[in-house]
């Protein structure tokens, strides 16, 4: 089979899109840090999506993705292009994608420690940033900031840019030492630029899953009245402090000692409930009913807001009911951008919703949260994928239609009931239905084997790996002359 | 360094379509055309295309901007820019070679130039 990259076409348009993975045992905590980084992409009207990966290579070492570009993003894609390693130890770099061309920050010891663990044609930066975090402080933060400093100036972010004056909270004073060091010691010789979108496009709110829980419990509680949206338009950001800090005192947070790591986010109401890094029977134990409730999975921030939204409207139709919303582990700790306008129409959807609510035929699960077809209409393969699988199906399924294979994919939001119907309707379009799972539990093909008349193939991600768009591509054959 | 290569028939599967041929300016009157075909991680690849008789050098890859503006150093050190021409493009391949990325220099001569769609 001849190389994938001699089938790709040229992007033609400018277009940047990078993939950064950030290395290191404590990058869980980076949070203020990635975040930084990542508001200053956004403010540069790049797209960004961010993703913390379980442990992976050296035990305990846990993996931040994060993804920009100049278009709309789903996945955290496959492979990486820049791997800032912020390991004391030599890691294995054979697991992480990087391929010739790529780029590695790290503080590599002396090279006689260590027999050449970087693999042929990766283009190495060192940046001693365990040297240049000891004065003041010296803190593994420090040594993150030393890290982003250099590689902001090696991909042509505006330094002025990043250090915005809301970077509350980050010492810029180590942020600054990388940008000087990398400035005076470091002769760039990658291509990766993160370059600002040429076309005009809407402004950007980075949300972390946290963040849009609690914008989609409690967004009709604002005092904004009929200018919410308006206000959303002209002062974006102190739009979302405003309504983040009113959603601190609606929104109660629950937490259990027998789920460690397990948070509970409970509505207004206390009938829509979001459950993030758990299994769905928690949710049982946390509704103040005795039924089943109705439980739904997100796919990103961006859809989290949409199902509360939905979820709250299902519950005036049908107040006895409980709604829960599952996100799952990679999804917990995720941030992501939306574009202005999507969140401005999410939002109205909400207010057109409140006051139709009652004068309308009360809405059924199926008919607020339909499944999403798309692809071919009559196509080989028929992907289907609930959760965080969603986003990876749907680059594979762009990457599939580049080559004019005929493919076509089904996404479902509702777990419980079961959308049988919808996938009986799908199946009958397809000749054979592939289920993407986002982990090896294989939870989906069962249901789907004991519920409908098909039984289905599965894609799974390797022990330990997360899914990528092009496992996908690869692992059902399609890429194969 | 290496010797460039005569015709398309070197890459058979990179065949420009007629959009990016407009889009690069290589619809012109040119005679001959040189490019350099760069292949990047995860899949991708990028072109620059210096016209001899413009003397321009093109590309379809924002992250050569910088290696643009801030000139690259040829064999004898000294730094070059876009506006040096053919000195700058054959330094470019030098430095993108021995920078790891795999790279194959391709002439375009009106001969060999591919029937477009």
């Amino acid at each position: 089979m001849a190389p994938l990259t001699a089938w790709l076409p040229v992007r033609a348009d400018q277009e940047c899109d990078v993939v950064i993975a950030f290395l290191g045992r404590r990058v869980a905590e980076l949070t203020d840090e990635i975040e930084f980084f990542s508001k200053a992409l956004t403010d540069q009207g790049l797209h960004v999506l961010s993703r913390l990966s379980a442990p992976k290579g050296t035990v305990g070492t846990a993996v931040l993705r994060l993804r920009a570009a100049t278009h709309p993003l789903h996945s955290v894609g496959h492979g990486c292009d820049v791997l800032v390693c912020l390991e004391d130890d030599v890691p294995n770099f054979s697991g992480f994608g990087l391929q010739r061309g790529s780029v590695l920050l790290w503080d590599a010891p002396d090279p006689g420690q260590f027999h050449s663990p970087v693999p042929d044609g990766v283009i190495t930066y060192r940046v001693p940033h365990r040297a240049l975090s000891l004065s003041p402080g010296g803190q593994y933060t420090a040594r993150a900031l030393v890290a982003l400093g250099a590689l902001c100036h090696l991909l042509g972010l505006g330094v002025e840019a990043v250090r915005h004056p809301r970077a509350h909270g980050i010492d810029l004073w180590h942020f600054d030492t990388g940008v000087e060091f990398a400035r005076r010691h470091l002769v760039k010789r990658d291509v990766f630029y993160l370059a600002p979108p040429t076309r005009t496009q809407a402004r950007h709110l980075l949300l972390t899953m946290s963040q849009a829980v609690k914008l989609g419990l409690a967004f009709e509680h604002c005092d904004c009245g009929s200018d919410c949206l308006h206000r959303l338009a002209s002062s974006t950001n102190q739009w979302l402090i405003d309504h983040l800090s009113r959603a601190d005192h609606l929104v109660s947070l629950l937490q259990s000692g027998y789920h460690p790591g397990v948070r509970v986010y409970r509505g207004p109401e206390g009938r829509v409930l979001a459950l993030l890094g758990g299994d769905e029977s928690i949710l049982t134990s946390c509704a103040d009913q005795s039924g089943e409730p109705t439980v739904l999975v997100a796919s990103g921030v961006a859809d989290a807001v949409r199902l509360l939204i939905a979820g709250r409207r299902l519950l005036r139709a049908h107040p006895e009911w409980t709604v829960g919303i599952v996100i799952e582990d990679c999804l917990a700790a995720s941030q992501e951008s939306i574009a202005e306008d999507r969140l401005a129409d999410l939002l109205s959807r909400a207010s057109l919703s409140t006051r139709s609510c009652n004068s309308a035929v009360p809405p059924t699960t199926a008919d607020l949260f339909p499944s999403q077809r798309e692809g071919d209409p009559f196509a080989d393969i028929g992907y289907v994928a609930w959760g965080a699988a969603q986003g990876v199906v749907r680059e594979a399924v762009e990457l599939c239609q580049q080559f004019g294979l005929p493919v076509a994919a089904l996404y479902p939001s509702v777990r419980h009931p079961f959308p049988t119907a919808e996938l009986e309707t799908f199946s009958r379009t397809v000749r054979r239905v592939v289920v993407v799972e986002g982990d090896r539990a294989e939870e989906y093909s069962r249901r789907i084997a004991r519920c409908c008349s098909f039984q289905p193939g599965t894609v799974r991600p390797d022990p330990g790996h997360a899914l990528s768009p092009m496992d996908i591509f690869l692992r059902e054959g399609l890429g194969a002359p | 360094m290496q010797q460039p290569l005569d015709g398309l028939a070197a890459c058979p599967r990179w065949t420009p379509t007629a959009p990016e041929q407009r889009r690069l300016g290589t619809v012109s009157t040119a005679k001959r055309m040189e490019m350099l075909v760069i292949q990047l991680p995860r899949g991708r690849s990028a072109v620059v295309q210096f016209d001899p008789a413009r003397s321009t050098t093109v590309t379809d890859h924002c992250g050569f901007r910088a290696l643009l503006e801030y000139g690259i150093l040829d064999w004898n050190g000294h730094r070059c820019f876009p506006a040096d021409g053919h000195r700058f493009f054959s330094a470019l391949y030098d430095h993108l070679f021995l920078s790891g990325y795999r790279v194959r220099w391709l002439t375009w001569t009106p001969a060999a130039r591919p029937r477009t769609w």
